[in-house]
């Protein structure tokens, strides 16, 4: 935009029409129109109308443009038609949160007069805008919008004339009426909703014969989309795809599931299916990254050409890194549907750009910059704000870990509930209101993504949002866009102690909206304010003061990062451990600091009696059967897991020691123990069942490990058992023993108490080593603050070296 | 005060050399002011208007131009016959200044250079010519909105009645400035904006009537140029005219009260090409 201070603003409107370089009239006529409503041959060609109002200058031509009507001599190609009355667009409205922006919309109203369309015969009788409709289908053909504008150039001195923006729409309705010409269009995303495209598209493959629940070659009509390593639904089953030859498809052992590490792809169960029933090609996301979830997604419905890859994954990659994707979309639904989920539940802002015409996205994060400061007065006029308590939520919770795909969404198949909160903004000194909003359900979301998506969401909404509206002159608003984070500085907005002019809102950008019917150019600005987390000074929370995450209740396989809402910039955040019982799954650390900015400070503060540990080791299982002659290792044992890794980001870690910020500390922590050794049979087996064999303990933790199983068959005798104990989370389960007769035959090794686990006594040796104990701390640059009075609620197992400070 | 109450132009056979290779020469005559022709000006652009029949051409005006930066305007005619040349009469201006010489058959103005756009147009002495060769000398980008050329009104006693507002002497612009808190400006916007115009009449006298008739008959149904005295700048294009009902003197009740509003299209401020 031109930031010159003397402007003359104007808008050119071209419609785009097809045109036939050959013509024979249809039946009818008389004359050659050009227009494939009436010629008989097909259009070859375009050709342009250009409309405006009268406050265009009349010098002004389609040649300083740059344009052509048509590409042949005519005497469109001198014409502006000055017979717009009045105009508006409603561009595209970011919703903050709540799925894809609304759509933009352009209308136009036109006195009709005494002239001719063309676009090669024209006529004396009849009307502009009646012959124009007579001879051509308005309806989705593309009006541009050449916002111009005349100024100063600063280096020539001399006045220049430049297009600065160019919005694109799609005719949606035409009338002529009374001689007044209307016509209403929308942007390019009408066409995710207009045709209601489905994803993924529906399929006209059916089963040719019936098949059984273990039958793994599938007849079907046409194979061509069943690629090897493509997944397909019958009703509720779904199959993965081995090969195919010719329409039979040889698909995996029924029932089997697909996994990505802790992440599963799907789960499904078999049944039968009949002859005729369809077979619908999946959308797979097996590690896909949201970014090329969305490109999949507007490939598949013909809309690549407004894909922006590059923004979509940039700015989604700088949000969070977890976004990857696990699931299969089976069922096919409506494109826009599911564009308006996804950004909902992942916080992300989804809108066209008319200047690029690319669809752009925005992660809504409070911890985003200002990129530039408005002035009331000098930048922006007309300002008004006003908190909205309905936009306010304090606590935000999604679903998640779904594994069977193929059910539908009620609430039980989904295996968690991913919950963030900000107590303090709940009680009676600020908002004294629980509030609380639904993130819904999604089947492909990691937990670490959903914890991020909550966590940002309550950061975001948490204090109730102001909504701000303000005018701004169009060379005042220069570079700004559609979800720019600006501040905004008024006399109505003070500090504490009554200072005006220095406070400031800051707010995200939600709509710019033009102002057509003004002299000049003007834009309608609507922004929606949050706290900012990080201020302008760079390293460190601020300007609110330091930034203060308080959990609680039953955590497990916790990621700081993700629960402070994945700042982009080094920060020093405090999490409070509030009467936590903190675990973690199998291998994974209880709590891991994540992937900070270099430079961020995490500060851990354990109150109200948190315990704090993680995964005990288990013991291994195992069955042995004279039958097959060999032992069956039902479950392997595994090391206790870790209570803390660092992942190298500098923390401070206070258990027990006293008050730290006004917080009272208090906790246990303890390394996740080991297991015990599972002792090994005697060679060879025994005809008897009373001859010795027993299992492990398991390690203490949260959860405890799990003793050790051994169960033994003989034919015609029940299967005799063994078992070791479980750990807790502060003792190791003890190993099972067997004695034969006096004598002690074998025993199962101890589960260790944050210690590894212990051997087993067996006259034939172990089945396998004790497994080690979980460390409390791992990682680089810890600080543990624990006085020496309370050394005993520390046992660090087997950490990497940190610093303890006892006094 | 002139007043145009027809325009050859119209009817005319258009040629321009050299030609524009895309844009269609007649839009300079259509009354139109959306259709703008515009070439490049590689020193001279000639224009020619044949109307086929010898016409009295008592005005030529061009509107929605640029010419008025340009070099050089020529206006002369290859159809000299229809001029009276035998007493020496002569196309002249109100000031008696010759316009079009018969004997060479052009008129010379280079008093242009304006870095504004303005209607032009000249009055001339009823002559009948059969053509109109207009030339252009300069350089850049030329653009022509509308030629008129034909037979005007003369405005009895010059025309100018108390409180006659001279729509050529105002940009064509509204502003509107935005305004800090301290009600200075931050920014100036403009756009154009038709300018309105009225004309009053008195005394109109009965044997004046059927010339106002022919006139304002012509003004409701076309653009019509207004010429206010012997400044070639000091003219509008008009439209939207309004005409009032004759109206009766009341001492007298004789209609000699003739009044017309209308809107005016003068200049534009800044020419930009």
């Amino acid at each position: 935009m031109s930031n010159q201070y003397s402007q003359q603003n104007f808008v050119i409107y071209e419609i785009q029409l097809p045109y036939c370089t050959v013509c024979t009239p249809v039946d009818g006529l008389t004359q050659s129109f050009h227009t494939p409503v009436t010629c008989e041959e097909s259009s070859d060609a375009t050709y342009s109308l250009f409309l405006t109002s009268n406050k265009t200058p009349a010098l002004v031509t389609q040649g300083d443009l740059g344009f052509q009507a048509i590409s042949t001599k005519s005497q469109l190609n001198s014409k502006i038609f000055k017979q717009v009355d009045s105009a508006s667009e409603s561009t595209a409205k970011l919703k903050a949160g709540e799925g894809m922006a609304s759509r933009g919309t352009l209308s136009i109203a036109c006195s009709d007069f005494d002239g001719d369309p063309g676009p090669i015969t024209f006529t004396e009788s009849g009307t502009f805008f009646g012959k124009l409709m007579a001879r051509n289908v308005l309806q989705n053909k593309k009006i541009l919008s050449h916002y111009c504008t005349i100024a100063k150039n600063p280096t020539t001195k001399t006045n220049e004339l430049t297009i600065e923006e160019t919005h694109t729409h799609f005719i949606d309705d035409v009338q002529l009426t009374g001689g007044k010409f209307t016509l209403k269009a929308k942007d390019a995303l009408k066409d995710i909703e207009a045709f209601g495209q489905k994803f993924p598209a529906i399929s006209e493959i059916e089963l040719t014969s019936n098949i059984d629940s273990s039958q793994v070659v599938i007849p079907v009509n046409d194979a061509t989309l069943l690629s090897a390593g493509s997944v397909f639904r019958i009703e509720e089953e779904l199959f993965y795809v081995n090969s195919k030859a010719g329409n039979n498809v040889t698909v995996a052992a029924r029932g089997a599931e697909w996994s990505n590490g802790p992440n599963v792809v799907y789960k499904t169960r078999v049944s039968e299916h009949s002859s005729g029933s369809t077979v619908q090609p999946c959308y797979v996301m097996n590690n896909r990254f949201l970014s090329n979830v969305f490109q999949d997604i507007f490939n598949a419905v013909g809309l690549s050409s407004y894909v922006d890859f590059t923004q979509w994954n940039d700015e989604i990659s700088t949000w969070t890194s977890q976004a990857y994707n696990f699931g299969v979309w089976s069922e096919p639904k409506k494109v826009s549907e599911i564009l308006d989920k996804l950004c909902k539940q992942y916080l992300i802002d989804m809108w066209l750009d008319q200047p690029t015409q690319k669809v752009k996205v925005s992660a809504t994060t409070a911890w985003k910059q200002a990129i530039r400061i408005f002035y009331e007065g000098n930048d922006i006029q007309d300002l008004k704000i006003k908190q909205d308590d309905n936009k306010r939520f304090s606590r935000c919770f999604a679903y998640t870990s779904k594994e069977y795909k193929a059910e539908n969404d009620d609430v039980i198949n989904f295996g968690r509930l991913i919950s963030a909160s900000d107590i303090a903004s709940e009680s009676s000194d600020l908002y004294g209101k629980v509030k609380e909003k639904d993130l819904g359900k999604s089947d492909v979301m990691t937990t670490g993504s959903t914890q991020t998506t909550v966590s940002r969401y309550v950061q975001r909404f948490s204090r109730a949002p102001k909504e701000i509206t303000f005018s701004i002159e169009e060379r005042k608003l220069g570079t700004t866009s559609v979800s720019d984070i600006v501040d905004i500085v008024s006399r109505d907005t003070q500090t504490p102690s009554g200072e005006y002019l220095q406070a400031r809102d800051r707010a995200q950008i939600l709509r710019i909206q033009p102002v057509l019917n003004d002299i000049g150019r003007r834009y309608t600005v609507s922004a929606l304010s949050y706290i900012p987390l990080i201020g302008g000074g760079g390293v460190g929370p601020g300007p609110g003061g330091e930034l203060v995450i308080t959990l609680s209740g039953s955590l497990i396989d916790v990621n700081l990062y993700s629960r402070a809402g994945a700042p982009a910039n080094a920060v020093n955040v405090t999490f409070i451990f509030d009467g936590c019982t903190i675990g973690s799954s199998e291998g994974v650390p209880a709590v891991r600091a994540g992937a900070w900015p270099v430079g961020s400070v995490i500060k851990i503060i354990c109150t109200n009696g948190t315990k704090w540990s993680a995964k005990g080791g288990n013991a291994s299982t195992w069955r042995t059967s004279l039958e097959i002659g060999a032992e069956i290792l039902v479950k392997p044992q595994s090391n206790g897991s870790d209570s803390y890794q660092s992942d190298g980001v500098e923390t401070h870690i206070y258990l027990n020691y006293g008050t730290v910020d006004s917080y009272t500390t208090s906790s246990e922590l303890y390394a996740a123990g080991g297991a015990g050794a599972t002792p090994k049979l005697p060679q060879p087996y025994p005809a008897s069942p009373s001859l010795p064999w027993s299992g492990g303990g398991g390690g203490s933790g949260i959860p405890f490990g799990e003793g050790g199983k051994f169960e033994y068959a003989l034919p015609g005798f029940p299967v005799s058992k063994a078992y070791g104990n479980d750990g807790s989370f502060n003792t190791g389960g003890s190993g099972a023993t067997h004695f034969s007769g006096l004598q002690l035959e074998a025993r199962g090794g101890d589960g260790g108490f944050s210690v590894n686990g212990g051997n087993s006594v067996s006259n034939n040796g172990n089945f396998d080593e004790p497994t080690l104990a979980g460390g409390a701390f791992k990682g680089s640059s810890i600080t543990v603050y624990n006085l020496s009075s309370e050394s005993s609620k520390l046992r660090d197992g087997n950490s990497d070296a940190y610093t303890l400070i006892t006094a | 005060m002139i007043i145009s109450k027809s325009n050859f132009a119209a009817d005319a056979t258009v040629t321009i050399s050299p030609e524009s290779p895309i844009q269609d020469v007649n839009v300079i005559v259509d009354g139109d002011y959306s259709s703008v022709y515009s070439d490049a000006l590689a020193t001279k652009t000639t224009i020619t208007l044949d109307f086929g029949v010898f016409r009295n051409v008592q005005y030529i005006a061009i509107g929605g131009s640029n010419i008025t930066t340009k070099d050089r305007i020529v206006i002369r005619s290859n159809a000299t016959d229809g001029l009276l040349t035998a007493d020496g009469e002569r196309i002249v201006d109100s000031g008696g200044n010759p316009l079009i010489l018969p004997a060479l058959s052009t008129i010379d103005d280079d008093t242009l250079g304006l870095s504004e756009s303005r209607v032009l147009m000249y009055k001339l002495q009823s002559t009948e010519v059969s053509d109109i060769v207009i030339e252009i000398y300069g350089t850049g980008q030329l653009k022509i909105a509308e030629i008129a050329v034909g037979e005007a009104y003369e405005v009895p006693r010059g025309g100018y009645q108390a409180g006659y507002p001279a729509p050529w002497s105002v940009p064509n612009v509204k502003n509107r400035s935005a305004t800090n808190l301290q009600n200075a400006p931050i920014n100036h916007s403009y756009e154009s904006r038709s300018i309105n115009g009225a004309l009053v009449i008195d005394n109109l006298i009965d044997t004046e009537q059927a010339e106002w008739d022919e006139m304002v008959t012509f003004c409701s149904y076309n653009t019509f140029y207004v010429l206010d005295d012997d400044d070639k700048y000091h003219s509008y294009a008009a439209f939207n005219a309004d005409i009032k009902p004759l109206q009766a003197d009341a001492r007298t009740r004789r209609l000699t009260k003739a009044q017309m509003t209308y809107n005016a299209y003068a200049r534009e401020n800044e020419v930009i090409f």
